[in-house]
């Protein structure tokens, strides 16, 4: 997947992301640690259109914030993307602090019928195993975006279950309703994945975006 | 459009009338000069005048034959055209001609039969459009309208009047509807198979009876719809009027494009088809006999708040029901002591009544006991609404238990009450009784607690 575009995308629709940076190799890896003062733990993840499914093939790491380890966690990506595919294209590593909280799904998928459609839902990799979603025809106002969380199985989780922390509607909402009306806008857009959105009760972070439009 | 031509025509004619009574073309004149084709008890003729076209015949079930419709003399309002595909067009262009009020189209090898179909589908569309002429069809049943006594199709029968109407995608599903109707004297105020909706379709219909007196619950069997939001904004009009209630066929993920993203495989067209319905506030069902429970129970009763008492003989069945009222987020409220002291008060409960909601009155409830148990919960401000079940006993009197039903129902005309008298044989009388005074009957407590929770107010 092109990295700009999702970077256009993420300003656009002005989702909030957690604090990131993008190396494309591991001198820029190093530099751009500082960026992220305050992390005490970062995820690499290897940007690459060869590789959808990262977690999948061990393409995200979550290592301690410190220079020496995270260059050479961005050798080690590289290093086991090109054992995977000899032949991928490797754009480079996306480092961003680690975010704790629950995983919920937000996405869109554009209906020859109806139009954009959104989905909330229980996230991570595995939300489409626990499909565990509830879905509006875009656009949708605030009100209809909590109603809508509130509709799934597994609304507990976001209530503060077992000690877990209780999610920010309202930032979980306003997520949902911008993206229903750029979806709305914007035709050429066929499918969004904000896949998990991670999210505590102070925000709401989209920390893995995947776009689809239209050929 | 206005469509007062094709659903209440003064005059019709059936071109392509035939004399051989397994032929379309015989059981549609049948249908229209008896009622139906299958003698039914509900069964009116047509008031109007009818008109049959074949160039071949002198005569047909009694009527006059004319060569070609320009031959009648006589205005028509509906010209049904039951002849072979291929002379179509020119059945439709004399139509034109003759300045008829609305066409159906029964005959079928039209779009569905192919590019060939799909050309002259376009054809006759053209010329019918040009005229202002209203288009049913071409490969449908008709319409039935058995509050006029109109039959206009070749449906097997008539089913009674009453006041739902039925928008079909499918024209067979509607015959054997029609069966099923006549059987549980279920009524209809009209029922309208749209064929390949050429010009009218689904939303077309949804608008007309939205506006239709005589119809107070709007049922659909849907397939696919053309214009989504077309469709959509009909159906947020309608329901501001009646309820529009929707079973929707085809669920299976066969033929749709592979997703490239978690939400994309997780959102099927069936989804995103139920999500816009009920954004559109239309009640969507899972199958043909729960489009009707609840057609039934909208056209008979009115909506109320989310709290509800069942009032029961059966302890099982009350606790079936109560798990159903779950299911479907039907509010069982708390019976308040006061409430209970009533009912202790009267004297008629059995010493080991339940006390609480179910309201288990217990097995050898004589009509007595249901008439406290009925009224005394129906006075109660905090109820909204009731289920009662009724199981057979050997001391159970259905019918009287019918009647103090609908004393209440008539003494509390805002809190609907649904019924569960179990079992058919014994019972019928009683449920015939309920239902020709507006009072729902499910042979299931399932079907009860579908019902009511169609009736709910949405908060």
């Amino acid at each position: 997947m092109d990295f700009k575009k999702i970077e256009r995308f993420i300003e656009k629709v002005k989702l909030p992301v957690p604090k990131q940076v993008f190396a494309k190799n591991k001198k820029q890896a190093v530099e751009g640690l500082k960026k992220l003062r305050g992390a005490s733990l970062v995820v690499m993840k290897l940007i690459s259109p060869d590789f959808l499914h990262k977690s999948e093939f061990g393409l995200v790491k979550t290592v301690e914030a410190d220079a020496e380890i995270v260059g050479k966690t961005f050798d080690e990506l590289v290093k086991l993307a090109k054992r995977k595919r000899r032949k991928a294209k490797i754009d480079g590593v996306l480092i961003q602090e680690k975010c704790e909280g629950v995983e919920v799904i937000i996405g869109m998928k554009r209906d020859a019928t109806f139009g954009p459609v959104l989905l909330f839902g229980i996230g991570g990799i595995f939300a489409e195993v626990l499909q565990d979603k509830s879905l509006r025809i875009a656009p949708i106002k605030k009100e209809e975006a909590l109603e809508m969380m509130k509709e799934i199985k597994g609304y507990r989780l976001l209530t503060g279950y077992r000690g877990m922390p209780k999610v920010n509607f309202d930032a979980l909402a306003s997520i949902l309703v911008r993206l229903g009306n750029y979806a709305v806008e914007n035709e050429k857009l066929d499918e969004v994945d904000l896949n998990p959105v991670i999210v505590d009760e102070k925000k709401a972070y989209c920390v893995d975006i995947r776009i689809v439009e239209k050929k | 459009m206005k469509l007062d031509k094709l659903l209440n025509p003064r005059s019709v004619a059936v071109i392509g009338a035939s004399r051989e009574p397994e032929k379309v073309g015989y059981g549609v004149l049948k249908n229209l000069v008896k009622g139906c084709y299958f003698l039914a008890p509900f069964c009116a003729p047509f008031k109007g005048k009818i008109y049959p076209v074949n160039p071949f015949a002198v005569n047909i079930l009694g009527l006059k034959c004319y060569k070609s419709i320009l031959e009648i003399d006589d205005e028509i309002d509906l010209a049904i055209i039951v002849v072979p595909a291929n002379v179509v067009l020119q059945v439709v262009k004399e139509c034109v001609k003759k300045k008829v009020g609305a066409v159906i189209i029964i005959s079928a090898g039209f779009s569905e039969a192919g590019e060939k179909g799909k050309r002259l589908e376009a054809e006759v569309l053209k010329v019918l459009k040009k005229a202002g002429i209203p288009l049913l069809g071409p490969n449908c049943l008709g319409v039935i309208k058995p509050t006029k006594g109109l039959n206009a199709s070749f449906a097997p029968t008539m089913p009674p009047a009453g006041k739902v109407a039925f928008i079909t995608q499918s024209g067979a599903l509607a015959d054997s509807v029609i069966d099923w109707a006549v059987q549980e004297r279920y009524g209809f105020s009209a029922i309208v198979s749209v064929g390949n909706a050429a010009m009218l379709d689904v939303s077309d219909f949804i608008e007309y009876f939205a506006n239709d007196e005589e119809t107070k619950a709007i049922t659909v069997y849907l397939e696919n719809v053309k214009d989504g939001r077309r469709f959509i904004e009909c159906c947020k009009e309608a329901v501001k009027k009646k309820p529009v209630i929707v079973l929707k066929a085809g669920r299976s993920k066969i033929g749709e494009k592979a997703a490239l993203s978690h939400t994309g495989r997780m959102v099927s067209s069936y989804d995103v088809y139920t999500t816009a319905f009920k954004q559109a506030g239309i009640e969507v069902v899972d199958s043909v006999e729960e489009l009707f429970d609840v057609a039934k129970a909208n056209a008979m009763l009115s909506k109320c708040e989310n709290a509800i008492a069942i009032v029961t003989n059966g302890g099982g069945a009350g606790v079936l029901c109560a798990d159903y009222c779950e299911e479907f987020g039907v509010n069982l409220v708390e019976l308040k002591k006061s409430t209970i002291k009533k009912l202790e008060k009267s004297k008629v409960m059995h010493p080991a009544f339940s006390k609480r909601n179910p309201l288990d009155i217990i097995g050898d409830a004589l009509p007595e006991r249901y008439e406290v148990a009925i009224n005394t919960l129906l006075e109660e401000d905090y109820i909204k609404g009731l289920i009662v079940i009724q199981t057979l006993q050997t001391m159970t009197r259905s019918e009287d238990d019918a009647r103090i039903i609908i004393e209440a129902r008539k003494r509390f005309p805002k809190k609907p009450i649904v019924c569960c008298f179990m079992g058919t044989y014994f019972t019928r009388r009683a449920i015939h009784l309920l239902e020709a005074n507006n009072v729902p009957n499910y042979s299931d407590p399932r079907r009860a607690a579908r019902a009511m929770a169609s009736l709910i107010k949405k908060s």
